[in-house]
C-alpha cells in the first residue's frame, strides 16, 4: 500500500475509453486530453479504443509503473460495468484499488446527447471532478465478514425443488418454503409435458420425494415469508408456519377424516373442476402426505346466535345426509331442537352470508327437520348420566330457561331437581304460544329428551306457596337457579282497563293453550282488537279467529318496520285475515254497562328514534278515532313478578341484578335467569342463559374463583363482492303449509320440509368459513391427529442467501369479456384442460366437457388469450402456450380419435430443442392451424361459437365447436408481489421479479444474495425454469464455498474529536450501524460503528451536526471540490 | 407492392387523418375476425391495414370494402395494439370523396326507405357517402 | 332536479314514443328534461376524420346551448349521444388545444370542460337510482323476458364513452330488472344492427340485423328494448323484409327502453304510442296482463 500523501503531491493518470464509438462517436477525444493534459495533479492522460480489452488494461497497468502513478481515473462506461475490473488491474500494480476512480462519460454523457461539443464539455468536467475525487480518496481495505452457510428457497415448485435438491447435494443446509399445503406447484397438475410427452407428475413426483427425505432439505409446507432483516451472508428470516390443524407427526394421511367431512368447496388443484372436502389432501402424491384443514374465520351463522349453535355445522351434516350427527351437533348447545326449530326468531338467518346472493338458509326449519326426523324414524332417549357430583342443585321454573339450566346440569353429573308450579313442564312454551305455532308433542320431544338426562321433576311447586328458598337450602341443595320467567301482564293505563271483555293477552292465550277456560262461546262471531305489536299480540289475533272471531284487528303505536313480532308471522297473520292499524295509540277502552263496545285511539306519527333505536311514536292532536270491538286484548308488555325475591337486588324496572359473567345473584348460591333477568325475550336467549348459569353454578360448586367470561371477537368468515358475484342464485325452499281453509282449527300450520327440500336446502350453504367444526373428523381420525384448537406458528432461520421461485398463476378468463368473462362453462383455460387430459383428474382422463359430461367432438385452441395485447390485458408474449396449445391439440386427438382439433394463432413460436419438430407432429397428425387472432367467443344452442379470422386467405372465419381451450397467459402471482414488498426487491410494472442485468446477470437481483429461479421473473417453460434453477443453486453454493465475504469499506466513520455524542446519526441509520457507548471518562458519549453493518447509504453524515459522520473517500470536504471541479470554466 | 416509398407522403396524410399509426398493426386480425360485415368486405380490415402498409394505397381507396364499415367499432376496441380500422376507414373514404367522387346519389335512394326509415340513417349515410 | 334536454331531429318525429315516454316518466321519477330553446342536428354519426372540423361545428354548437343552462346535457338517441359525447371529448382532447380556439371563436360562444354529457339511462341509474325507481314502479313487468339491445353507440369506443362494458352491459338489463321484468342475457347486445349501411348496402345491414334477432328469440326472450331510432328501425321494421326472405322467421315486438319504463311507471294509452311498431306489441302486453286489451 503507497503511504498516505497530501491531496496536491498525488500523480493521476487519466485514461480516456472510447468504447468503439459509443464514447468517441460524440466526445471529441482528443480535445478532451488536450484539455486534461495541464490540470493540476493529472500526470498523465491516455486513450484507448476499449480500455476494458486486455491491451486497455496492460496500457493503464504500465503507465501506473512507468509514470510512478499514485491515482487513477478511467473514464468510461458506469462503474457497475467495469469499476471490479478496473481496481483489479490497478491493484495488481500495487496501488490501493480504492485510488482507482471511474468517471462515467457513457450513460451520463455520450449517450444522452447528440451535440459533439457539449458531450466533450461535459465529459471534461465529469473527468475533472473525478480526479478531484481521488485527490482526497484515501487507501482503503475491504471489510470481512463472516457467512452462515444455510440457504432458503421460496416457492417448490419444480424450479424450487430443483433449486433446494442442487443446493442440499453441496452439502449446505437448505430450508424449503412452500405456501401451499404440498410441494410440487402446477407441474404437479399437468398431464403431459412438451415436447416429449411424458407424464408430468411420473417425473416430477421423485423429485418431491427427494426433498422430503434429502438429510440437508427442511421443508415448511403450508408456510409463509413473513419478515427479512439482514445482508448477504447473514439474512434473518421469519416464516410463518399456517396450522394445519392434523399435526404432521401422527397424520398417516389415511383420508378417513375427508370421507367424515360433510363440507364440499371448489377443488383449486383441479382449477375449479372438480370439488374436495374443508379438509383435504391436493393430491395423492402430495408431499407431505399430511391432511389440512382449511378455515376462514367463523361462519356468521354460529356468531350470530345467543346460545352458540353451531348452525353452520349441523346445515352441513344435513347436506351430507347426516341428520343424527346434525342433531347431536345442534344439541350439544341447544337442547330444544324441536322447539327452537318451529318458533325461534333465528337471528342466524339475519346475519347469513347467503343474503348477499339471494335468501338465506332455510337454517331453523333445517333444525326442525332433523328434530322431527330423529321421532319420525324411532329415536331412542339417552340413558340417564351417571351421577359423578354430589352438590344438589334447585331449579325453580320450568321454562326453557330452567330446563336448559337442568340439562346442562346433568350432563355434567349433577343432582338436579326441577321445581314447576304448573302441573306440567313447559313455561311459556306451553301457556305462551298457541299449538298452530309448536304443538305439544314437539315440545313433549324436547323435554323428554332433556329429562332422560336424568333430572327429578316435583310439578304443582309453587315458590312461596310450597316452599321457600331457605327450605331448598335447609333440604341440602347447594345452589339454586331461579327462572320463574315475566308472567305479570302489564297495564296501559288508559281508562276502561277494567271493563269485562278486556285481557290480558297471556291469560288469554293461557286459557286457551291450557284448556283452563273456554272462550270460544265468548269470541266466536265477536269484533276482537288486540293492543300491541308483538308476537305475543300476534299469536292472539290468530289464536282469536281460530275462535271464530268474526274481525280481528291489531292497533300498534308504531309502523310495520318497528314491529317487533317475527316479519313470517305478521304476513301469516295478514293472509289468515288478521287486519293491522299502524300509527294509532288507545286513549280510552270505551264500554257500555261494564262491557266493552270499543277503543278510542289517536294517530301518531313517528319521531326521533327512543332508546331501543326504535322511532318514537308521537300523538297527533285532535286525531282521535274510535275503533269499534267487543274484545280487547292487551299485549303491550310483560314484566317478572319479583314480589318473591325481597331481599335479591333489582333493577330500575324490577328484573333480578345477575353478575353476567356466571349469572349468580346479589346472594350467594342464588342463580337465576330467563325472562326473570332479561325480561320477556326468546326461547333461545332463555336456553343462553340456562347454560350460562349452568357454567356458572358449576364453577361455583367446584369452588373455581370467578374467571370472566371473555368476549371473543371472531373473525367472521366473509366474501367479496365479486365473489359474491359468482355465486349462483338457487331459490330457497319453501315451508309448505296448511291452506288458509284449514286455519280454523289449531293443526299446525307449517308442515316442516320432505327429506329432499331439507337436503337441497342445506346444499345452498356458502360454507363461508370452509370448515364448520362440526367435529366428525376428529371422530373419524384413528391416529388421533386432529386438533382444531391450534394455532398458527412462526420460527426465524439465520440464512446466508436466499432463492425466489415463486412462480406464475395463469389469468383469471373472468376479465376476458370478449370470450365471456368466463360464464361460459365450456369456455375453459389451459390449465383446466391439463386437469381434465390427467389421468388423476375430474374425468380421469377422459376428454369430457363441463357442461354437461359429453365428449366433445370439435375443440378450438385460442392461443394469446390475454398475451401480446399491450392495449388490453398482458403486453408479453407468454412464450408457453404455442407449444403446450400444440400438446393440448395432440393429446386431444389421441383421445378423441375422430375429434377435430383447430388452433388459432397469431405466430407459432417453436424456440427450443425439439419444439419445430413437435409442432410439425402436430400438423402431420392433422392439427388445424388457422392464422388470426379469435375476436370473439360465444355460447347458445347448447354449441360454442368462435369468431375469429384467416389473415392468409383474408376470411372471416366463424366456427361452431363443442369446447374451447383459452391458452391464457401466464401472470406472476399476487405472493410474489407481498414478498417482493418483504424482501424489497423489484418487480416490473407486470409484477415478475426483476434479475440484475438481462443478459448478464440473468438469475441475480440487484440484492446481494438473492437469486431467482423460475416463472416468477417472467414466463418460462419447464426446462428453463430448471436450468435457472440449477444456475441460482451454482450462485448460492459458489457464494458459501468463500471463507468470509468482502465488506465494501465505503463506509461511514466517525471523528471522535468533532462527535459531541448527540446521537442523531443513531435514528437516522437504517441498518443498526451506529450505537452510542461511553467514552473513558465513563460520563460523556460518543458514537461507535459497527462496520459490517454500514452500507454506506451516508444517512448519518447527512444529518450530523458537527461534521463527525464523514463517509471514507467521500468527505464533505471531498464532495466540495468535486462540485468546485465541476463548475470551473 | 412495397411502393411504401413512393406514397409516403399520402400515407402519412392517412395517418394523419385517421389518427392511428398504420406500422402499429401485427397483422393479428382481430379486426376482422369481430367485423360483423367482414363476410361482405374486400379487402378486410386487416387486409386493408396490411396493404397500407405496404404502400398499396390506390388499390385500398379504389376498394369496395372501406364503403361497408358501418363504424361499429368493435375492431378498434379489441386490438391489440390500439389500432383502430373504423378511424383507417372513415380518413380513406373522406379522401375519396373529397376528391369529388359521391359514393351514394341522394336522389337515386328508394322513395320508401326515405319514408320509413329514420332520418338519421340519411344523414349518416349522407356524410360517409357523399362528398 | 332540471337536466337540459337534447331531443334530437328523430325523437320529433319517428321516435315519438322515446322522446314523450321519457319526459313524463322523468316527472314521476321527479326530475325535468328542459329542451334546449335552439338545437340542431348532431350529424348522426361522429366524423373521426381530424381535420373535418365542420362535423364538429353541430354538435359543438348544441353543446354551447346547453352550457348555458346547465352543466350537463341529456340525450336519449344513442346516435345524439355518441356524437355529443365525443365532439365535447374532441375539444378537450391534449393537443388539440389550437382547434378548441378556433371552433369556438367561429360560434362566438364561450365553453368550457365543465359540462357532462349524459345519456337518459345514466341519469337513472346514477342520479336517481334503482332503488328510488323500484318503489315507483306502478305495473310491475313481471314474467315480461326483455331482451336489452345496446347496440354500438352507446358502448364503443368504450374508453371513450365510459358508458358501461362493452362485452357485458348491464345498465339496461339492471333497468328491466328493477321494474320487475326478466332481462335475458344474449350473446349479441352490443354487436351491430347495420346501422346506417342501410342506404348504401341494404342486403348487408339486413342480415346483421337478422343475426341479433335470431339470438335474441333463440335466448327466449319475448321482446326487445333498444335506445336509438336506428337500432328500432333496423331490428323492428326490417322484420318484415327478413320474413319476406325467411317465411319461417317468427316475428318479435321492439320496444324503446322508455317504453316500458313508462308502462311500469303507470303511464297509459296515447303516450305509449304503442302503434308506432312495425310488429305490434300489444298482444304481448295483453296476454301479460299489462294493458288492456
Amino acid at each position: 500500500m503507497v503511504e498516505k500523501k497530501t491531496k496536491n503531491q498525488k500523480r493521476i493518470g487519466v485514461f480516456v475509453c472510447h468504447c468503439g464509438i459509443n464514447i468517441a462517436g460524440t466526445v471529441k477525444i482528443d480535445e478532451v486530453l488536450r484539455r486534461l493534459k495541464d490540470y493540476p495533479s493529472i500526470a498523465v492522460v491516455k486513450d484507448h479504443q476499449y480500455c476494458c480489452s486486455d491491451p486497455g488494461q496492460n496500457l493503464i497497468k504500465e503507465t501506473i509503473v512507468k509514470e510512478k502513478l499514485d491515482g487513477v481515473v478511467v473514464a468510461c462506461c458506469s462503474p457497475t460495468l467495469h469499476e471490479p475490473t478496473f481496481r483489479k488491474a490497478a491493484a495488481s500494480t500495487g496501488i490501493n484499488p480504492y485510488l482507482c476512480e471511474i468517471a462515467n462519460i457513457r450513460e451520463q454523457c455520450s449517450w444522452v446527447t447528440e451535440d459533439k461539443d457539449k458531450a466533450t464539455e461535459k465529459a471534461v468536467k465529469i473527468i475533472k471532478t473525478m480526479v478531484k475525487k481521488v485527490q482526497y480518496d484515501e487507501p482503503l481495505t475491504p471489510i470481512s465478514v463472516p457467512i452462515t452457510k444455510r440457504a432458503m428457497v421460496i416457492g417448490a415448485g419444480v424450479a424450487g425443488i430443483q433449486a433446494a435438491l442442487d443446493i442440499a447435494n453441496a452439502g449446505y443446509e437448505t430450508i424449503l418454503v412452500e405456501k401451499n399445503p404440498s410441494i410440487g406447484g402446477h407441474m404437479a397438475q399437468l398431464s403431459e409435458t412438451f415436447p416429449t410427452l411424458d407424464c408430468s407428475q411420473c417425473i416430477l413426483t421423485p423429485k418431491m420425494v427427494e426433498v422430503k427425505q434429502h438429510p440437508n432439505i427442511k421443508l415448511f409446507s403450508y408456510s409463509e415469508v413473513k419478515g427479512v432483516s439482514g445482508y448477504v451472508g447473514n439474512f434473518k428470516v421469519k416464516v410463518k408456519k399456517k396450522t394445519r390443524y392434523i399435526l404432521p407427526t401422527k397424520c398417516n394421511g389415511c383420508g378417513d377424516c375427508a370421507i367424515a367431512c360433510p363440507v364440499s368447496v371448489i377443488n383449486e388443484f383441479d382449477a375449479g373442476l372438480s370439488k374436495r372436502k374443508a379438509v383435504y389432501r391436493p393430491f395423492p402424491q402430495a408431499v407431505p402426505n399430511i391432511f389440512t384443514i382449511e378455515k376462514k374465520g367463523i361462519s356468521p351463522c354460529r356468531v350470530a346466535c345467543p346460545a352458540g349453535v353451531n348452525a353452520h355445522g349441523y346445515v352441513a351434516l344435513i347436506a351430507a345426509g347426516k341428520y343424527q350427527e346434525a342433531l347431536d351437533l345442534e344439541r350439544q348447545a341447544n337442547p330444544f331442537a324441536s322447539v327452537c326449530g318451529r318458533v325461534c326468531n333465528h337471528p342466524c338467518e339475519s346475519n347469513c352470508n347467503r343474503n348477499q346472493v339471494d335468501k338465506p338458509i332455510a337454517i331453523c326449519s333445517l333444525k326442525r327437520f332433523i328434530a322431527d326426523y330423529e321421532l319420525k324414524k324411532g329415536r331412542q332417549l339417552p340413558p340417564p348420566v351417571e351421577k359423578v357430583k354430589f352438590d344438589k342443585v334447585a331449579i325453580i321454573g320450568g321454562g326453557p330457561a330452567g330446563l336448559a339450566c337442568a340439562y346442562f346440569l346433568a350432563k355434567k353429573g349433577y343432582p338436579v331437581t326441577i321445581f314447576e308450579a304448573l302441573p306440567e313442564l313447559g313455561g311459556m312454551l306451553i301457556t305462551g304460544i298457541p299449538e298452530f305455532r309448536l304443538p305439544r308433542p314437539a315440545i313433549k320431544a324436547d323435554i323428554d329428551y332433556i329429562l332422560a338426562h336424568g333430572i327429578d321433576v316435583k310439578t304443582n311447586q309453587t315458590l312461596g306457596k310450597d316452599f321457600t328458598i331457605e327450605d331448598l337450602f335447609n333440604r341440602g341443595y347447594k345452589a339454586v337457579f331461579l327462572a320463574t320467567g315475566a308472567s305479570k301482564g302489564l297495564k296501559l293505563g288508559v281508562p276502561g282497563e277494567n271493563l269485562s271483555g278486556v285481557y290480558q293477552v297471556l291469560d288469554f292465550l293461557r286459557f286457551v293453550n291450557l284448556k283452563t277456560k273456554d272462550l270460544t262461546t265468548e269470541v266466536n262471531g265477536k269484533r276482537v282488537a288486540v293492543i300491541g305489536g308483538g308476537n305475543a299480540a300476534v299469536d292472539a289475533a290468530r289464536t282469536a279467529l281460530r275462535l271464530g272471531a268474526k274481525e280481528v284487528s291489531i292497533i300498534y303505536r308504531r309502523s310495520r318496520r318497528e314491529m317487533p313480532a317475527n316479519e313470517w308471522e305478521i304476513e301469516e297473520a295478514e293472509k289468515e285475515g288478521v287486519k293491522i292499524v299502524y300509527l294509532s295509540g288507545p286513549t280510552k277502552i270505551l264500554g257500555k254497562d261494564n262491557k266493552v263496545i270499543g277503543i278510542e285511539c289517536q294517530k301518531m306519527e313517528l319521531g326521533p328514534p327512543d332508546a331501543t333505536g326504535r322511532r318514537m311514536p308521537i300523538p297527533i292532536p285532535k286525531s282521535e278515532f274510535t275503533v269499534e270491538t267487543d274484545i280487547v286484548i292487551l299485549a303491550v308488555s310483560q314484566a317478572p313478578d319479583t314480589s318473591l325475591f325481597p331481599d335479591l337486588e333489582k333493577t330500575r324496572w324490577g328484573a333480578i341484578v345477575v353478575n353476567p359473567d356466571n349469572m349468580m345473584t346479589s346472594q350467594e348460591g342464588i342463580f337465576a335467569g330467563g325472562d326473570l333477568v332479561s325480561g320477556p325475550a326468546t326461547v333461545i336467549e332463555a336456553v343462553a342463559a340456562g347454560r350460562k348459569a349452568a357454567e356458572g353454578i358449576e364453577m361455583y360448586l367446584e369452588g373455581e374463583e370467578l374467571k370472566p367470561a371473555e368476549k371473543p371477537n371472531p373473525e367472521i368468515a366473509q366474501f367479496t363482492p365479486e365473489e359474491y358475484a359468482l355465486f349462483k342464485k338457487e331459490p330457497r325452499a319453501e315451508m309448505p303449509k296448511i291452506p288458509l281453509t284449514e286455519r280454523k282449527s289449531f293443526k299446525e300450520v307449517e308442515l316442516g320440509f320432505s327429506e329432499e327440500e331439507a337436503k337441497r336446502e342445506a346444499q345452498r350453504c356458502l360454507n363461508c368459513s370452509v370448515c364448520c367444526e362440526c367435529m366428525e373428523c376428529v371422530k373419524a381420525c384413528e391416529a388421533e391427529a386432529i386438533d382444531h384448537n391450534l394455532k398458527d406458528e412462526s420460527e426465524e432461520f439465520e440464512i446466508g442467501s436466499l432463492v425466489l421461485a415463486t412462480g406464475y398463476e395463469v389469468l383469471d378468463k373472468k376479465i376476458l369479456g370478449p370470450y365471456g368473462n368466463g360464464k361460459y362453462p365450456d369456455v375453459i383455460d389451459g390449465l383446466q384442460f391439463e386437469r381434465i387430459l390427467s389421468a388423476s383428474g375430474p374425468t380421469s382422463g377422459e376428454v369430457r366437457r363441463p357442461s354437461d359430461g359429453k365428449v366433445p367432438k370439435r375443440v378450438v385452441f385460442v392461443q394469446c388469450a390475454g398475451s401480446r395485447d399491450p392495449e388490453n390485458y398482458m403486453p408479453y408474449c407468454s412464450k408457453v402456450c404455442c407449444m403446450y396449445t400444440a400438446k393440448h391439440a395432440l393429446l386431444y386427438k389421441h383421445r378423441v380419435h375422430d375429434g377435430e382439433a383447430i388452433i388459432f394463432y397469431i405466430d407459432v413460436r417453436t424456440g427450443g430443442k425439439g419444439f419445430e419438430e413437435f409442432y410439425k407432429r402436430a400438423t402431420d397428425e392433422g392439427v388445424i392451424y388457422i392464422r388470426g387472432k379469435v375476436s370473439k367467443i360465444f355460447e347458445q344452442n347448447g354449441k360454442v361459437t368462435v369468431w375469429g379470422a384467416d389473415t392468409l386467405t383474408g376470411k372471416k372465419v366463424e366456427l361452431d365447436c363443442d369446447m374451447v381451450v383459452l391458452a391464457t397467459a401466464m401472470v406472476p402471482t399476487p405472493q410474489t408481489k407481498t414478498l417482493a414488498t418483504i424482501l424489497k426487491t423489484a418487480l416490473d410494472e407486470q409484477g415478475w421479479l426483476v434479475e440484475a442485468h438481462p443478459k448478464l446477470r440473468p438469475v441475480e437481483t440487484m440484492t446481494a444474495g438473492f437469486y431467482l429461479a423460475g416463472a416468477g421473473q417472467g414466463p418460462k417453460d419447464i426446462p428453463e425454469a430448471v436450468a435457472q434453477a440449477s444456475a441460482a443453486a451454482s450462485k448460492v453454493v459458489a457464494l458459501f464455498s468463500q471463507k468470509e465475504l468482502q465488506h465494501a469499506p465505503i463506509i461511514a466513520g466517525v471523528d471522535d474529536d468533532l462527535c459531541s455524542g448527540c446521537g442523531l446519526c443513531v435514528g437516522v441509520c437504517p441498518y443498526q450501524a451506529r450505537e452510542l457507548e461511553l467514552k473513558e471518562d465513563g460520563k460523556t458519549k460518543k458514537i461507535k460503528v459497527v462496520e459490517v453493518l454500514c452500507e454506506g447509504c451516508g444517512a448519518c453524515s447527512a444529518a450530523c451536526p458537527s461534521g463527525a459522520a464523514q463517509q471514507k473517500n467521500l468527505t464533505d470536504e471531498q464532495i466540495q471540490a468535486m462540485v468546485k471541479a465541476g463548475l470551473e470554466e | 407492392m412495397l411502393e411504401k416509398n413512393s406514397n409516403k407522403e399520402i400515407i402519412s396524410l392517412i395517418e394523419e387523418l385517421s389518427g392511428q399509426k398504420i406500422s402499429d398493426c401485427f397483422q393479428c386480425g382481430s379486426c376482422t375476425a369481430g367485423c360483423p360485415v367482414a363476410f361482405a368486405m374486400e379487402p378486410v380490415p386487416s387486409q386493408a391495414i396490411r396493404m397500407l402498409q405496404l404502400g398499396m394505397v390506390q388499390e385500398v381507396l379504389n376498394s369496395e370494402g372501406i364503403w361497408l364499415c358501418a363504424a361499429c367499432n368493435v375492431c378498434g376496441t379489441r386490438c391489440p395494439r390500439g389500432v383502430d380500422y373504423a378511424k383507417i376507414s372513415d380518413a380513406l373514404r373522406a379522401l375519396v370523396l373529397r376528391s369529388k367522387k359521391n359514393r351514394v346519389e341522394p336522389d337515386k335512394i328508394s322513395k320508401d326507405l326515405i319514408y320509413d326509415a329514420p332520418q338519421q340513417a340519411f344523414i349518416a349515410g349522407f356524410r360517409k357517402f357523399v362528398g | 332536479m332540471r337536466y337540459p334536454y337534447y331531443p334530437g331531429c328523430t325523437l320529433y318525429t319517428k321516435a315519438k314514443n322515446l322522446d314523450r315516454c321519457a319526459r313524463q316518466s322523468a316527472q314521476i321519477l321527479g326530475f325535468e328534461l328542459q329542451e334546449l330553446e335552439t338545437w340542431n342536428c348532431c350529424g348522426a354519426i361522429y366524423s373521426t376524420v381530424t381535420d373535418d372540423l365542420a362535423a364538429q361545428v353541430g354538435p359543438i354548437r348544441n353543446l354551447v346551448q346547453a352550457r348555458k343552462m346547465g352543466n350537463s346535457l341529456v340525450t336519449l338517441c344513442a346516435a345524439c349521444y355518441n356524437v355529443l359525447l365525443r365532439s365535447h371529448n374532441f375539444l378537450f382532447a391534449p393537443g388539440n388545444e389550437k382547434t378548441r380556439k378556433r371552433l369556438l371563436e367561429f360560434l362566438e360562444e364561450p365553453y368550457d370542460e365543465n359540462m357532462k354529457v349524459l345519456h337518459y339511462l345514466e341519469v337513472l341509474k346514477n342520479d336517481i337510482g334503482w332503488d328510488k325507481i323500484k318503489v315507483k314502479v306502478k305495473k310491475n313487468l313481471k314474467g315480461l323476458k326483455v331482451a336489452p339491445y345496446y347496440g354500438c353507440l352507446l358502448l364503443r369506443p368504450a374508453e371513450e364513452l365510459k358508458f358501461d362494458d362493452p362485452d357485458n352491459p348491464k345498465v339496461m338489463d339492471e333497468l328491466m330488472a328493477t321494474l320487475g321484468a326478466e332481462p335475458i342475457d344474449f350473446p349479441f347486445k352490443g354487436e351491430c344492427c347495420g346501422g346506417y349501411i342501410l342506404v348504401n348496402a341494404p342486403d348487408i345491414a339486413l342480415k346483421c340485423s337478422k343475426t341479433i334477432l335470431d339470438s335474441i328469440i333463440a335466448a327466449g326472450a319475448e321482446c326487445v328494448i333498444t335506445s336509438c331510432p336506428l337500432c328500432q328501425y333496423n331490428i323492428d321494421n326490417q322484420q318484415k323484409l327478413i320474413r319476406e326472405k325467411s317465411p319461417g322467421f317468427k316475428k318479435i315486438p321492439v320496444f324503446y327502453f322508455t317504453q316500458l319504463l313508462g308502462l311500469a311507471l303507470g303511464l297509459e294509452g296515447e303516450i305509449l304510442a304503442l302503434d308506432n311498431h312495425y310488429v305490434d306489441p300489444k298482444p304481448l302486453l295483453i296476454q301479460k296482463g299489462l294493458i288492456n286489451g
